[in-house]
């Protein structure tokens, strides 16, 4: 099948995007000026056993050794000592990919309904207050950056309202369910700790609005222009004409053509969400990766910036891959195309 | 084109004379004058205009206009610290924990997010282009595979997490932040480029300069890259938004301009570390860099609806 063979070559490329971008991070991180070794023991530590360390690690090897050696390593799953958390990365990515992916799956579903209810609500009511409101609200979203959302959320409805906590993800007298998932929401559900779960919700809640705002704001805009856009063509006026009831021609004939452009979008701006995670959470004191992450990358700690990088990477071409498959089935155009 | 007479015959005199009207008017003088027209026919791209005017003349000017030029260094004045907002006819936006004029750093902060812009857009918008150009020209060839296939591998992920971490990795300086934006900012240039070009390659201006004999370069960049203005100059404004985003984004993780420079970013970042008793030191920041970005939104949209209703 043609699909097969497209989502196929996707893959392939997003494979050598990826390793490519593992060289260039790697190598990038290593001809920088500093010692990888100096930076992680103490600075009394004699020179000997540095050099032992240094050994240990490999750092004396050439740089393209070091590249297949570590390599191989993530390829078994071990991701390299995080000088910020003195352990594995490995143990860190699983205690906070987990948060971060929770966090972006709210964001996300925010996003989507939100998104077309205005989008459906400004391209059915074209010029009227909907649609004015829906215009006023997307220059809004557009023009403020994620992090000031997540400000002024914090101040609004944290601070001075109190409705929201003010960060974190639990509060205190709430633990972590632990347990088979990883996931905080999932796990509270499997255990029936449903007080635990509306915790995390409210924790939740106030960063991912922010988070999704941005996005939602140009999804809004490409339905209602995709709306405008096909309810001109010849066979609306038709299927009108021939007296089908409004409701099926805008819904069945008119709705889901003008959403497949917005799919794209939708799909790039969720994994945009990857990047702006990173300041929400700080804003909101989130215990994700992304959060991890700044704090470790401002410590230059070259292991975790070169995980991070991959790690998202590979989620963003997931992500990318999976909405080219829903657009796909969505548009019979592209199903039945010869690609 | 030519209007007919009653008659049903053009005397040579009205062919001449339509003749010399075209030849009067230039037809770039005329494109430009309808596109003129089908921006400012939108009030909102006038306002965005008028926005980005502002924001420019304070980029440049800023340091003349400001009550209090040297509250933009180390400057403290501690009795004076939080002040509040519109109480102080002296400090209409009040003043940060150093007493300094909150107006004043914000103005100036201007400055810095359109250097910011400027350094990035001059870096990245020619290289992007040529790459896409000499890309789209050579479609389906190995040049083609292996610029598409490299610029790839900058945009594999978001944006703000590559400059991120190169930044993270150097000392924390603007100018590397300008630079690592800019690395994984031009592949989006080559893409509109590239797409432009490839839809044009078998146009018949392009055959026919080809069968002329004109060189390689003369057709891609004479010929081509023409076309490709009204894309490229409207990605470029809608992209001042978000280069001042990614700025202020890096710098608000401290990774951009380090205090005491009035970068906007910065100026969040340590303001929204007082939240929530003294808000305006971070939100007034906060808005400037919200309304340049408006600003630059609708002037780039009113870009788009002159250059794509015009070529039509």
């Amino acid at each position: 099948m043609d699909m097969k063979r497209y989502i196929g070559k996707r893959m392939f490329w997003a494979i050598i995007s990826l390793f490519g971008l593992s060289i260039f991070i790697f190598y990038f991180g290593r001809i920088i000026p500093g010692d990888p070794i100096r930076m992680m023991v103490d600075p009394r530590t004699p020179e000997s056993v540095v050099e032992e360390l240094r050994r240990s690690l490999a750092l004396d090897r050439p740089l393209y050794t070091q590249y297949f050696i570590w390599l191989s390593n993530v390829f078994r799953g071990e991701l390299g000592f995080s000088i910020h958390s003195r352990r594995s990365l490995t143990l860190d990515v699983r205690e906070y990919l987990p948060r971060s992916l929770e966090l972006i799956f709210y964001a996300g579903s925010v996003q989507i309904v939100g998104s077309f209810l205005l989008g459906v609500a400004a391209g059915s009511n074209i010029n009227k207050w909907q649609d004015h409101v829906t215009r006023i609200f997307s220059y809004i979203g557009v023009s403020i950056p994620a992090f000031v959302f997540a400000i002024i959320f914090q101040l609004v409805f944290a601070y001075q309202l109190g409705v929201f906590p003010t960060g974190g993800a639990l509060s205190e007298g709430f633990s972590a369910p632990g347990g088979p998932t990883g996931f905080i929401a999932l796990d509270s559900i499997i255990h029936g700790r449903f007080g635990t779960l509306l915790n995390f919700i409210q924790h939740a809640t106030l960063p991912a609005i922010a988070l999704a705002i941005p996005g939602m704001a140009q999804v809004t805009r490409m339905i209602r222009s995709g709306m405008i856009t096909i309810n001109q063509k010849e066979y609306i006026a038709m299927s009108r004409g021939f007296g089908l009831p409004e409701k099926d021609v805008r819904f069945k004939y008119l709705l889901r053509p003008s959403i497949i452009p917005a799919v794209t979008v939708l799909g790039m701006q969720i994994a945009m969400m990857l990047g702006n995670a990173f300041l929400v959470e700080i804003v909101f004191r989130w215990p994700g990766f992304s959060r991890f992450a700044v704090n470790a990358m401002l410590r230059s700690d070259l292991n975790t910036i070169v995980a991070t990088v991959l790690i998202i990477g590979l989620m963003f071409a997931v992500i990318n891959i999976v909405i080219d498959v829903l657009v796909a089935y969505i548009d019979p155009r592209i199903r039945f195309s010869r690609r | 084109m030519a209007e007919h007479d009653t008659e049903g015959e053009i005397s040579e005199e009205k062919i001449e004379k339509l003749i010399g009207e075209e030849k009067e008017q230039s037809p770039w003088k005329d494109s430009l004058k309808r596109r003129w027209y089908r921006f400012s026919r939108n009030p909102l791209s006038l306002v965005g205009l008028g926005i980005a005017i502002i924001t420019i003349f304070l980029a440049i000017f800023g340091w003349l206009v400001v009550p209090y030029p040297e509250h933009g260094g180390y400057f403290s004045n501690y009795p004076d610290a939080f002040i509040e907002p519109f109480r102080d006819a002296s400090y209409i936006f009040g003043t940060d924990e150093y007493g300094r004029d909150v107006l004043t750093r914000t103005i100036l902060g201007f400055r810095y997010a359109m250097t910011m812009v400027v350094v990035v857009l001059t870096l990245v918008v020619p290289s992007g282009v040529v790459v896409g150009l000499v890309a789209g020209y050579h479609k389906d060839t190995w040049v083609d595979t292996l610029l598409m296939r490299f610029s790839d591998i900058f945009i594999a992920v978001p944006p703000l997490v590559l400059a991120l971490s190169i930044t993270a990795m150097l000392e924390p300086d603007p100018l590397y932040a300008m630079l690592a934006i800019s690395l994984m900012w031009w592949p989006w240039y080559a893409r509109i480029a590239y797409n432009n070009v490839s839809s044009l390659i078998n146009e018949e201006f392009v055959r026919s300069a080809e069968i002329m004999g004109d060189s390689k370069l003369h057709i891609m960049f004479s010929e081509i890259l023409p076309n490709c203005t009204g894309a490229i100059l409207t990605k470029a404004t809608l992209d001042v938004g978000w280069v001042i985003i990614i700025g202020a984004s890096l710098s608000f993780l401290g990774l951009g301009a380090q205090a005491p420079t009035p970068d906007l970013g910065t100026m969040v970042a340590d303001g929204a570390a007082w939240l929530p008793d003294y808000w305006w030191p971070s939100i007034f920041p906060a808005i400037a860099i919200s309304f340049i970005i408006l600003g630059f939104n609708l002037l780039g949209d009113g870009i788009q609806d002159a250059f794509e209703e015009g070529s039509q």
